[in-house]
């Protein structure tokens, strides 16, 4: 019982991760209809790059801030140069995707090394008691950033009038035009967020589970999941989406095997998309202009 | 005379999208032989019943036998092995083939050759390619494209690409041909090359059944015409009868009356000489080598309301677009107050005061309507400064309470469903909601797309009268509509569209009572009808189409 | 015809140059061109899109090498069943992916890809897991072992040419046609009757079985397997191989693997900034050259030498 909440602990935790990478992913593909397959990426260079600032004196929060602003930037430069040029051919979108997901973790070989890098936890090592089980501090750091995140983007895009707008802007991108929008600027921005978001997982989960070089390609393909799980559209769903497959990826590894755990994120993934074809797209419908 | 055998039978076909009937039993027999033409104002269900006919589209009820052989729950290439093929509105060639190998490439499947023997290259295989050429080249020779045989398929125009379409259709061994909208976007002289084509294809003992806008084009070619009107069927005989039935003509310009509507419109004469807010000359827009909209000249008067009317495909849509500045177009000028609109994007447009509600409203489903309201100050807001889209200024809170306060006025159930998705709401009420969402960014000129599109007659009455209320509140409007009567009843102006060229114009009164508009629409009408299965001839025709005097 | 001939000719002449360094690298070249052919039949012609094409090529590896172990079967024979066993587990797979489009294609075969990899980990009965396998026999003829990289040269290439010479038959033939068709507009050639699923299936099976040969030849060749080379990297540099040869073009195709391997030999010095340059050549090629490199800068020199002439008037 105990080994069970374990489990599903440390599910959670690597489960909220994948729900953000997951609303990174939606936001991209509501607005410019592409999945953007740097997604991933996008968390290790924050991660690394508050690493690098980090260990050359720079103290942790105001590293990690000037990283997620790089990586926001970044964000916005692969929106410029790359996805423009192509935004209505989706092969072609999706291949320069990977490409830039590759020059990105190409960067970080460069720049970090392969091995992998630790980062110190937010505040400090000793792990909590939660009946019976352990926690450590970094897991609350992790889940209550994911949870204060993902509240937060519910807030904006269902409360606030902004963030309806960008719905709007992903409903109907004609009408949107003609209500005076500027689809091309919203879609640079929702690039720029999901960066935020993106560099934000990273960061946190940074401390507990190693960073790599090559950590993005599997953690972009779980955050996609996560979306296909809870549907895209809506943040809460991709969230959820990835609760279910980090506590149902800690369970087979629990009590089947680590080898395989990473499995499951495939297999689920192609049972959703062969099972529910066509009806993944969750509420908000983008209509064709 | 003992008819001939029937090819293919619809018995009772509906078609139903989630809760929308397009299609609703639909029943008629299609003889072989018989060269038939399918027609019906826009949104009709016609495009729809030729996909369920085609094998593209599963129909929801009913069925469909082809020779003695259902086929309703067929795919697309197994009805096209039985022999029918067909064409689709887009004409859509193998961009990256030639011409040759477009028609090869409807052959193909008749040929079948296997993976292996392809794999192998001789035997089968070799002679296939020959064989397929040599069958692709007579038929290039009997539509006339021979001339292009080697040409890649992007590089021809419009009438082309629609002879080339057809070609590939019969390439297939089609016995009965279903053509959709082969003469979308034809010259005169295409046309008539065309109507030349399906005639000896008619000959030649093929069945052609054909969904047409051109009254001129179906008059020439159709001994027989079936009209649908919202999903149903309304009509099936001779073109004469169905031209001349109360039914069709109501479905295409809307009810007449007896008197005009109750609606007059402002007196015409005006004390002060008004303003042009929007001044287009020699307007032409292009897509993919076809010429929606050609020389196009207009003016509209503060204060009016000008009608821009004429049959689907005529153009009008286009024109609204390019004004809106989502279409890209040539000009000599286009300018709104005076100042050039021809190279701005359509967010500017919008800050300029010029306002679209679009066709089918293009409303955001997922939000409620006041939220869908609030999105029409956006332009409003953006235009105040970046920081007014996050928290709004005391001005623009006001100017805003005062929009709402005179959008409710005009429509009050959006006031008592101002927290209902917008997704749910009714057509009437969706279109009353993107007016009133143009409407909150304070325009000057309003332009409106096919405002009773799928509308109820009483439905399309309030809209009407909503739009002449704002007309003596002030506002100029620009109004395109199918529906003529509807339209004349309000206006002060009109514009008649016809094949992307304005055909007539003139004050609303005028236009009324102009037979003109029912030919244009219809076809002729009046003495002097020609026989049901003769021809048109040009001249007549194209007084017909009121290129003439009236 | 005559480009096979020269082909042949290049090659054979190639092995006069008596270069150890040489010959290895145009058998890599050609254990690579035999999966990319197959890619292209799929991207270029059909107009799909496979982001897991590695995994073929590792189940052909693998499943030569353990159908040779378990089985007892002669190297030869162990190809051939393997590359044909992977065909018909593509044609399923083709079966059930294909209904899918655009990005959930994508991730469909990219999953499908690391489900293969994790399985060459994982199943260390079957597979030896990390460490894989050791100890695959090579191919021989009459009794001669092919163990140097000269002797299993006209091997590979023979198998290299036959699959080209076949690809293009394909291409030239109705079928052919259809594949155009396919990728171009599937709802227009259904409507001409084109068989759309079953075509994609067809050619998905042609796909995965060339690729299983390349595999087969190359674990014979190597004579040990591990999971390491055959995975999502290794499928993207064969889309790049790809992208670079414009897709659907067969020589083209050929052009983009030597391409490729020769800018990984020339980057080798730099070590890790090779997988950069894949990245950004990736990225380059799909903006600006959408029909491949040669037609590219064919195109662009074109462009460039008009003015000139203008000029010169």
């Amino acid at each position: 019982m105990v080994e069970a909440l374990q489990i599903l602990l440390s599910g959670l935790v690597v489960g909220s991760i994948y729900g953000l990478v997951g609303v990174g992913f939606t936001g991209i593909y509501n607005v410019t209809g592409i999945v953007n397959f740097a997604q991933g990426d996008f968390a290790v260079v924050g991660a690394l790059m508050t690493i690098t600032l980090n260990l050359a004196g720079v103290p942790l929060l105001p590293a990690a801030l000037l990283a997620i602003a790089i990586t926001c930037a970044l964000a916005a430069v692969v929106e410029r140069m790359a996805i423009r040029p192509v935004r209505q051919d989706v092969i072609r979108g999706i291949i320069i995707t990977i490409g830039i997901g590759v020059v990105i973790q190409g960067v970080a070989v460069i720049a970090w090394g392969t091995d992998a890098q630790p980062m110190p936890a937010f505040s400090g090592e000793r792990p909590i008691e939660f009946f019976g089980a352990t926690l450590l501090p970094q897991s609350l750091w992790v889940i209550g950033t994911a949870v204060a995140l993902v509240g937060g983007l519910y807030v904006f895009f269902q409360h606030t009038y902004l963030g309806k707008m960008f719905r709007a802007c992903a409903m109907n991108p004609f009408a949107a035009r003609l209500v005076g929008m500027r689809v091309a600027t919203m879609s640079a921005i929702s690039f720029m967020l999901s960066g935020i978001l993106g560099a934000v997982a990273g960061i946190i989960i940074a401390p507990i589970a190693l960073t790599q070089y090559d950590s993005g390609l599997q953690l972009g393909i779980k955050g996609f999941v996560a979306c296909i799980i809870g549907g895209f559209g809506n943040p809460i769903g991709a969230a959820l989406g990835g609760l279910l497959l980090g506590i149902l990826e800690a369970f087979a590894a629990g009590y089947v095997s680590s080898g395989y755990k990473n499995a499951i994120a495939f297999v689920l993934l192609l049972v959703f998309l062969f099972f529910r074809p066509g009806g993944l797209l969750g509420e908000m419908e983008r209509a064709s202009s | 005379m003992i008819p001939a055998a029937p090819v293919l039978e619809v018995e009772h076909v509906g078609v139903k999208f989630g809760g929308l009937s397009a299609v609703s039993d639909v029943s008629f027999t299609v003889r072989r032989g018989e060269l038939l033409a399918l027609i019906g104002p826009n949104g009709a269900g016609k495009t729809t019943l030729l996909n369920t006919m085609a094998g593209a589209l599963a129909p929801t009820a009913g069925r469909i036998r082809f020779q003695d052989e259902p086929i309703e729950n067929l795919p697309a290439h197994r009805v096209n092995a039985l022999g029918i093929g067909r064409t689709f509105q887009a004409a859509e060639p193998f961009r990256h083939m030639s011409v040759r190998e477009n028609v090869m490439a409807g052959g193909v499947a008749a040929a079948k050759i296997g993976l292996l023997p392809s794999l192998i290259g001789w035997g089968r295989a070799h002679g296939a390619m020959s064989e397929l050429a040599r069958k692709a080249d007579e038929l290039l020779a009997q539509i006339g494209l021979t001339a292009r045989t080697d040409d890649p398929a992007s590089v021809l125009t419009a009438g082309q690409r629609r002879l080339l379409a057809i070609a590939r259709a019969l390439a297939t061994g089609a016995e009965l041909l279903l053509l959709d909208e082969p003469g979308a976007g034809l010259s005169e002289a295409e046309k008539q090359t065309l109507v030349a084509i399906i005639r000896s294809l008619s000959a030649a003992g093929k069945t052609v059944l054909f969904v047409e806008h051109d009254m001129g084009f179906v008059g020439q070619l159709s001994q027989r015409i079936i009209v649908l009107d919202h999903g149903i069927l309304i009509a099936d005989g001779r073109p004469d009868a169905v031209r001349s039935d109360p039914k069709v003509i109501e479905a295409y310009l809307g009810r007449r009356r007896a008197t005009p509507a109750t609606l007059t419109p402002a007196p015409a004469s005006s004390a002060a000489p008004r303003q042009t807010l929007l001044r287009v000359r020699n307007l032409a827009v292009e897509y993919g080598g076809q010429r929606a909209l050609d020389n196009v000249s207009l003016d509209v008067k503060e204060g009016e309301i000008v009608a821009l009317i004429g049959a689907n495909g005529a153009g009008k849509s286009t024109l609204l677009k390019a004004l809106a500045r989502t279409e890209s177009s040539r000009a000599e000028e286009m300018s709104f107050l005076g100042e050039s609109i021809a190279a701005i994007g359509p967010d500017q447009v919008v800050m300029r005061g010029l306002g679209l509600v679009p066709e089918g409203r293009a409303i955001f489903a997922s939000l409620n309507v006041l939220d869908n309201l609030m999105a029409g100050r956006y332009a409003a807001r953006r235009m105040a400064g970046i920081a007014s889209l996050l928290r709004p200024s005391k001005n623009e809170v006001l100017a805003t309470q005062e929009r709402l306060q005179a959008v409710y006025e005009l429509f009050p159930i959006l006031m008592e469903r101002r927290d209902q998705l917008a997704g749910t709401l009714s057509g009437g009420q969706g279109q009353m909601l993107a007016i009133a969402r143009a409407l909150m960014a304070a325009p000057r000129l309003l332009m409106l797309d096919e405002p009773s599109l799928g509308l109820a007659p009483q439905v399309v009455e309030e809209i009407m009268s909503c739009l002449d209320r704002l007309r003596s509140q002030g506002l100029t409007i620009l109004l395109v509509e199918q529906n003529a009567t509807a339209a004349l009843g309000i206006a002060d102006r009109g514009y008649v569209l016809a094949n992307g060229r304005v055909v007539k114009s003139g004050s609303a009164r005028e236009l009324r009572s102009d037979p003109a508009i029912t030919s244009a629409y219809l076809g002729a009408t009046n003495a002097g009808e020609p026989a049901a299965n003769e021809p048109v001839a040009p001249a007549r025709r194209a007084a017909a189409l009121g290129s003439g005097a009236s | 015809m005559l480009r096979f001939l020269i082909l042949a000719l290049a090659l054979a002449g190639s092995l006069l140059l008596n270069s150890g360094y040489f010959t290895n690298l145009l058998v890599i070249i050609g254990l690579h061109t035999l999966p990319a052919i197959g890619l292209a039949l799929l991207m270029g012609y059909t107009g799909q899109i496979s982001l897991g094409h590695a995994a073929f090529y590792g189940l052909g590896a693998y499943g030569a090498a353990i159908l040779g172990r378990r089985l007892g079967l002669d190297p030869w024979l162990d190809i051939l069943v393997a590359s044909v066993i992977v065909a018909v587990i593509a044609r399923w797979i083709g079966a059930l992916v294909f209904r899918l489009r655009g990005h959930h294609l994508a991730m469909a075969t990219l999953a499908f890809g690391i489900i293969v990899h994790i399985g060459l980990v994982e199943l260390r009965d079957l597979t030896g897991g990390p460490n894989g396998l050791t100890g695959i026999p090579p191919l021989s003829i009459f009794g001669h072992k092919l163990t140097s990289d000269f002797a299993i040269f006209p091997v590979v290439w023979g198998a290299c040419l036959l699959m080209m010479a076949l690809a293009q038959n394909l291409v030239g033939s109705p079928l052919g046609l259809s594949m155009r068709a396919i990728a171009e507009n599937e709802r227009v050639a259904a409507s001409v009757g084109t068989d759309v699923a079953a075509v994609k299936r067809h050619i998905m099976m042609l796909s995965g079985f060339m690729a299983a040969l390349g595999g087969g030849l190359y674990a014979h060749y190597i004579g040990y397997l591990s999971p390491g080379p055959f995975d999502v990297g290794f499928s993207i540099r064969l889309l790049l191989m790809v992208a670079v040869g414009g897709f659907a073009n067969i020589w083209g195709v050929l052009f983009g693997v030597v391409f490729i391997t020769l800018i990984g030999e020339l980057l080798k010095p730099l070590g890790s900034y090779d997988v950069i340059a894949y990245g950004a050549l990736l990225i380059i090629v799909i903006i600006f050259f959408p029909r491949g490199l040669l037609e590219g800068l064919g195109g662009l020199l074109a462009h460039l030498k008009s003015p000139l002439l203008r000029g010169a008037k």
